[in-house]
């Protein structure tokens, strides 16, 4: 049997929340899915130190914290480059890393991307939710337990591109498109949206000037998913992420391809998307979308 | 009723076309058959008022084949009397703990004693549940017009609280801010915790209030605390 290992967070850093893959099991009590934004960073991270894809990992968002462990493991930083060191020196990102007793993790400048993925080998003690409900992100002081596990870690070094800060987004039609006004979808369509500091897990805010009328200013509230364009009765549009609520009282314009989800996750305040129009055929499969 | 896709994940059951309280029959009473054939793939099912969305993984689930079932289940009718498990919930009308009640009582011209048998007499649907986890939105209240919500929200709610805007009320799960109307507390925990299913209201249930007294609440209070309440207390 290890020894149960402490990782306490001397620095919280901006935002660093617990996170799998998610849960969807309670959506219809009105438990938001959450899990990791950008999800395939995820899991390579937990793959690499030898866990399950599922595994619980630290989400970091754009400033890092500080980690201090109390004995040896395995890591791997997948995701975001946010310059992450091991007692003041550089470390490489994309794989596994010995871990001795009394390191200390730190970050530095953002490089790319927004979000970095910390797995740590191991069966962890903390889990993003409690009783089904998802809990709030790490303080400083908090402590993230684990028995490091025997399992191998992988021996190599993933090979990944950067995170794109402009990108095409694919959206099919929400179910109120035809409901929006002419002007209103033209100028949507037409825009290269910007991505607002007041954006959080929730959802990104989309920074728009004035703007046409939507058309549309209210629905009786009805279910969304993650990847959902709502938009406001003002015309303020949003983009909803994983730890949005299960249903909403406004129209929603569109829902973004499953498939670009985790490179919408390390997108960061001041990035650019715009929206492509595309529809599933009639009597089409959707997973014929390529 | 009609099926739409939402996005590349999802599908949209409408019953635009029924009345209020019928599409909202018609909505749980697909939840209920489409929950009970845990259909592989199937990930979530999002009940709200007159909508379902079904959220599935498009390699495991045949979009077609869904819609095929969906549209054949379209012509069941609902079968009310599964739907009716019915919580009597108990709950402390006013006071420190309904701040609101003599206002909107006041503001539907009738007295607070009248307003509280309107409230007790109903059986509330769950018409979807959102906001908050374990959040139910539950109608139909009906007070002669709709309860306007207050100017300006509260930031602080208490976990419990019963409250009322529009057509509707519900029970805050957890303490939060919040526009609607406070008409008083149950003492009754909504997030259960070490429970299989850690949420007190479910979508197919019916919702009752009774009211109680003080030490009534404070009886409850310790039952609670005791660990001794069980949910299946709350049954008739």
């Amino acid at each position: 049997m290890s020894e149960l290992v402490n990782v306490q967070l001397i620095k919280a850093g901006l935002l660093s929340s617990i996170q799998d893959l998610g849960d969807p099991s309670l959506m219809d009590r009105a438990v938001p899915i959450g899990g990791a934004l950008d999800k395939y960073s995820a899991i390579q991270a937990n793959l690499l130190v030898g866990n399950a894809a599922d595994c619980p990992l630290l989400e970091i968002t754009l400033y890092g914290p500080i980690l201090e462990f109390d004995g040896a493991c395995q890591i791997a930083i997948c995701g975001a480059d946010i310059s992450p060191m091991l007692n003041g020196q550089s470390i490489p990102l994309n794989q596994a890393l010995n871990i001795h007793a009394g390191d200390r993790l730190s970050f530095g400048k953002l490089n790319n991307g927004c979000r970095a993925y910390l797995a740590i080998g191991g069966d962890w003690l903390q889990s993003p939710r409690t009783n089904g409900i998802p809990n709030p992100p790490l303080r400083k002081g908090d402590l993230i337990q684990l028995t490091p596990s025997h399992r191998e870690a992988l021996d190599l070094r993933l090979e990944t591109e950067p995170f794109k800060d402009k990108l095409e987004l694919i959206l099919f039609p929400g179910p109120e498109f035809e409901q929006f006004s002419r002007a209103y979808l033209a100028y949507f369509f037409g825009k290269e949206w910007k991505i607002s500091p007041q954006s959080n897990r929730m959802g990104f805010r989309l920074m728009a000037g004035s703007c046409p009328d939507p058309g549309i200013h209210e629905i009786v509230s009805s279910g969304i998913l993650p990847g959902t364009i709502q938009v406001s009765g003002s015309g303020q549009a949003v983009l909803l992420l994983a730890d949005a609520q299960t249903t909403g009282g406004y129209p929603r314009l569109g829902i973004v391809a499953s498939k670009q989800m985790d490179a919408i996750g390390q997108l960061k305040p001041g990035d650019q998307i715009r929206f492509v129009f595309t529809q599933i055929g009639q009597g089409a499969s959707p997973q014929g979308l390529e | 009723m009609e099926v739409i896709p939402y996005g590349d994940q999802g599908l949209l059951v409408r019953f635009d076309k029924a009345g209020e309280l019928e599409a909202n029959q018609l909505v749980k009473s697909l939840y209920q058959r489409l929950k009970s054939t845990d259909w592989e793939g199937i990930k979530a099912i999002i009940p709200s008022h007159r909508d379902l969305l079904i959220y599935f993984d498009p390699n495991l689930v045949d979009h077609n084949q869904l819609i095929i079932y969906l549209k054949k289940e379209k012509s069941i009718a609902p079968e009310t009397s599964s739907l009716n498990r019915c919580l009597n919930v108990p709950m402390l009308y006013g006071g420190a703990f309904g701040p609101d009640l003599i206002e909107v009582a006041a503001f539907h011209k009738l007295s607070t004693e009248d307003f509280i048998a309107l409230h007790t007499q109903q059986v509330f649907q769950v018409y979807s549940m959102g906001f908050l986890p374990g959040f139910a939105y539950l109608g139909h209240f009906p007070t002669p017009s709709p309860t306007p919500r207050k100017a300006n929200p509260r930031t602080q709610v208490e976990a419990g609280s019963v409250a009322i805007a529009g057509h509707q009320t519900g029970i805050y799960p957890s303490s939060s801010s919040g526009g609607w109307q406070i008409i008083g507390r149950t003492p009754i925990p909504l997030l259960l915790k070490n429970a299989k299913s850690p949420f007190l209201i479910s979508p197919d249930n019916t919702i009752s209030f009774y009211q109680i007294s003080e030490s009534e609440f404070e009886r409850w209070i310790s039952m609670v605390n005791s660990g001794s309440f069980r949910k299946e207390d709350l049954y008739e």
